[in-house]
């Protein structure tokens, strides 16, 4: 297909499972680029911090599981 | 441990003024037995009905199914959930085998199952073979569904034990004995050791707090522990609430350790039973994996593992962790799963799996479907469904045609390995 | 029903599924239709005159030339062409290549539907009883042609239809399982070995040898990669308990369940600096519009939606919501930023991060996806997000 992709999930073993390249840890089924026990602004971070990890995993060679 | 279980035979059950079991026929005292369980004051409306082997009936909104069972010399029943904790597994308990007691949810809970007594249907369920005691039972007012599922295990154990009663008053019984010590041609350490890890539950849909599962506790956060087999076999552990592919009558005749004690002494060095749940974090699951691992070789020094699930599919990671720890540590593993059937390839039939797995066995295709037939009577509520994984959105009605799945029939999948049906790759 | 068509393979996906002995034996279907019009039998074919095959051959087995003819369009040719010639002979007096139907391989790849259309107008006028296409080898594209037209063939005409290609093909994991491949060796060198074999299972096939659908793996082609319910006469505790003492013993043991080999997914490779790329992002997540004007489901679907960013710096409940039945989604629609990050990235976007976030998100709701529906909705998502430029993409699952 040849368009670079980064997966955030948390059920990381399905990804593997299909072979998924690039995978980055996302924070819960319920909810991957978030978490609500935390307040808006350390949410914020948070995802920004998967965000960027992914961001990163965008331009690596893809051999590795980010995170 | 040597448990001793004394089966009175029972082919068909009848209403009648007197409960005991003669000439294979088992008689109930209706109204006694209404009382006693009318006891609880969580529950209202009880109300009980026969099915037999053969009868043009549906038996729906099945939530749990009992076998009707007894301990003798006064030694606790279900412990923890109907008597406080004490020891079973040890001692005598009457059976009364071919019978048992399906307890009916009034809720509209998408797990519930449904057996037919005839019908091509029928030749899926082991209990289209029993003569059922089938109880329902609603929430009395202000109950929520958690107080009311611990009534209904309740329900479902009293009368079990009611009906366990008058096996144990009938005469000339059966009797077929467990003992792990047992001298027979046991060859010591020449036969493999095999333990089995038995996943109890899975906390993707969490257990309730008081939820009664081992020894009453609701395993919320169960570290791997380890169980004499025949604590198993004689009640000190029930079916989690989730209703999913083992009833607690298969856990009293549990299928693999039925199957390892078979053999223990033959082929096979019955190791210990190892109990685990699949917890629902990653961080979790590798602690369960390593200490299941650890106990399995360093505590019953296992030479292998067998394995079974509960659940759906996320606890097939904790399977597939659990199997990968074992090997790591030098022991051969083997797997009993659902297959989930999905477009039919063999890409989607596990969620999670091991490339390392190379001994799994099959409890079936979960979701493959099933045509059954009209039927006269129904045991159950007028209208049935939608059930999990159906995609209709619509109630139906109960007796109509319907076509279900096997995991809709009681029995029909059956996680601890006790069906027959298995998935095949072509 | 199609009872008179003899053998094909055409399938929806539940009739993939064959059900167990017990419930086999009633002859009942899942849609109520005849159990002999899905691939569940093989009927034999040609009465007393002989079979007519087509043979389909790409670009260069049919003698247009080399990859300088791969462009070649949709052709037919009376009688065998090339290797059509040998296979005849093998095949015998009781079957008559009546026509060989010729296609470019890029003309294939690069618009099936159109190319696979043409082929069947000129096929259709010779009136045959059975397809053979190939054999293609390690041939790629030409793998992917034969199976497009045998599926096509065999959905369209209703006769039987087989094909012959090594395991090195990518073309076998796309049509194992809608089509029956015979295995052969990696090259035109095993051309021989290859038609003695093609040309023996198209006999069988005439012959209406239902093992050719049970067991494919046992006559020379490649397991369909499907699965089926079985009833066994032990239960699963005494297999588990067989299985391991073999396994423990070193005996050979065949698991029920096999580790399915996906294709490994080569990580494509971003241009230039992520800084400067247009990233898109997508869900599994059951992101939609808000009402949801399309109606997508909740799950066990085939859709897929694109929600529109445009002019939003962040996700919120005003034009978007969260519906996906396999999941809690009290927590993301409550901030739908937590399935799909776009305050973060439009930060990014904003600061230099990234060159530019895609105006929409491309999303579907995962619960129980079938897999040949995912790569399908997979590869259109990724050919839209190309043809929009964008360089990357961020994925969401839950």
């Amino acid at each position: 297909m040849g368009l670079p992709t980064v997966q955030i999930c948390s059920m990381k073993q399905v990804a593997v499972t299909v072979g998924s390249p690039r995978i980055v840890a996302g924070r819960s089924v319920l909810h991957p680029t978030g978490d609500p026990s935390l307040n808006a602004d350390e949410e914020r971070s948070l995802r920004r911090r998967i965000v960027e990890d992914a961001l990163r995993a965008l331009t690596s060679t893809g051999d590795g599981h980010a995170a | 441990m040597r448990l001793e279980l004394r089966s009175a035979r029972v082919e068909r059950a009848a209403f009648g003024s007197k409960t005991h079991i003669a000439d294979n026929l088992l008689q109930i005292d209706r109204d006694e037995l209404r009382d006693l369980l009318s006891a609880d004051s969580r529950l209202r409306d009880i109300e009980i009905e026969l099915a037999n082997p053969g009868d043009d009936c549906r038996i729906i909104d099945i939530f749990d199914i009992f076998e009707p069972r007894s301990k003798l010399d006064g030694k606790p029943n279900f412990p923890g959930l109907i008597d406080a904790p004490g020891r079973v597994g040890d001692g005598a308990t009457a059976v009364a085998r071919g019978a048992a007691v399906l307890v009916i949810n009034a809720n509209d809970d998408r797990f519930n199952t449904v057996v037919d007594m005839r019908g091509p249907a029928a030749t899926l369920s082991p209990y289209a073979s029993t003569a059922n005691v089938c109880i329902r039972a609603r929430p009395a007012e202000g109950v929520d569904r958690s107080k009311y599922y611990l009534a209904l295990k309740l329900l479902g154990a009293r009368a079990a034990v009611y009906i366990g009663d008058a096996a144990a008053r009938s005469e000339n019984p059966a009797g077929e004995i467990f003992d792990l010590a047992r001298p027979s041609n046991h060859d010591g350490g020449q036969l493999p050791r095999v333990a089995y890890i038995y996943m109890l539950a899975s906390q993707q849909v969490p257990t309730e707090p008081d939820e009664p599962i081992l020894y009453g506790d609701n395993v919320r956060h169960l570290v791997p522990t380890v169980l004499h087999p025949n604590e198993i076999l004689d009640g000190a552990v029930i079916a989690p609430y989730w209703n999913f592919g083992a009833e607690t009558f298969t856990v009293q005749n549990h299928p693999m350790v039925l199957e390892l004690y078979r053999r223990h002494g033959v082929d096979v060095d019955f190791a210990g039973v190892i109990a685990i749940i699949a917890a629902e974090t990653e961080a979790a699951r590798s602690r369960t994996a390593l200490m299941a691992a650890n106990l399995a070789r360093y505590t019953l020094s296992a030479d292998a593992v067998v394995i079974t699930k509960y659940g759906g599919g996320i606890p097939e990671s904790a399977v597939m962790e659990t199997y990968d720890a074992c090997e790591d540590v030098g022991m051969k593993g083997a797997i009993a799963i659902w297959a989930h059937g999905g477009d039919g390839r063999i890409e989607g039939t596990l969620t999670f799996m091991s490339p390392r797995a190379d001994a799994v066995v099959s409890c079936g295709i979960s979701d493959d479907p099933v045509e059954m037939e009209p039927m006269a009577r129904v045991i159950g509520r007028e209208t049935i469904g939608p059930l999990i994984m159906e995609r209709e959105d619509d109630a139906r009605p109960s007796g109509g045609a319907l076509t279900l799945r096997y995991q809709h029939i009681a029995g029909g999948i059956n996680q601890l390995g006790g069906g027959f049906l298995s998935s095949e790759e072509y | 029903m199609a009872s008179s068509r003899g053998l094909f393979f055409s399938l929806t996906p539940k009739s993939r599924i064959r059900m167990g002995h017990r419930l086999a034996a009633m002859g009942r279907s899942l849609d109520g239709s005849d159990r002999d019009a899905r691939m569940e039998s093989i009927k034999p074919v040609g009465p007393l005159r002989p079979l007519r095959v087509v043979h389909y051959l790409n670009q260069f087995f049919g003698q247009l030339g080399g990859e300088d003819a791969a462009g070649a369009p949709p052709q037919i040719k009376a009688g065998p062409v090339g290797p059509g010639r040998p296979l005849a002979s093998r095949l015998g007096g009781d079957f008559e290549i009546v026509a060989t139907a010729i296609c470019g391989d890029n003309t294939v790849a690069d618009d099936p539907e159109a190319a696979i259309s043409r082929l069947l107008e000129l096929i259709r006028p010779y009136s045959p009883d059975m397809l053979i296409a190939g054999p293609s080898f390690t041939a790629g594209r030409y793998g992917q042609g034969c199976g497009e037209l045998c599926v096509a063939v065999s959905r369209e005409l209703g006769i039987p239809v087989l094909t012959a290609m090594n395991e090195e093909n990518s073309a076998v994991a796309q049509f194992r399982d809608r089509v029956l491949i015979l295995r052969t060796g990696p090259s035109a060198a095993h051309m021989t070995a290859a038609l003695d074999g093609v040309a023996a299972l198209a006999k069988r096939l005439a012959s209406g040898d239902q093992r050719l659908i049970d067991r494919p793996a046992d006559a020379g082609c490649f397991p369909r990669g499907l699965k089926r319910t079985v009833v066994h006469s032990h239960n699963g505790a005494r297999r588990t308990v067989d299985m391991i003492l073999d396994k423990i013993a070193g005996r050979p043991f065949k698991t029920e369940v096999s580790v399915p080999t996906f294709e490994r997914v080569a990580p494509a490779h971003i241009g230039g600096p992520i800084r400067e790329a247009i990233v898109a992002l997508v869900t599994d997540g059951g992101l939609i519009a808000k009402g949801n004007p399309e109606r997508m489901p909740n799950g066990f679907t085939d859709r897929m939606t694109e929600v529109s960013i445009a002019g939003h710096d962040r996700l919120d409940g005003d034009f978007v919501e969260v519906h996906h039945g396999g999941y809690d989604t009290q927590i993301v629609n409550a901030d739908a930023n937590r399935l799909a990050p776009i305050d973060v990235l439009r930060d990014l976007e904003r600061e230099g991060g990234i060159g530019k976030l895609h105006e929409t998100i491309f999303s579907t709701a995962g619960l129980g996806m079938s897999l040949s529906n995912a790569r399908r909705l997979g590869l259109e998502i990724g050919r839209r997000l190309k043809d929009g430029g964008v360089q990357a993409v961020v994925l969401t699952s839950t």
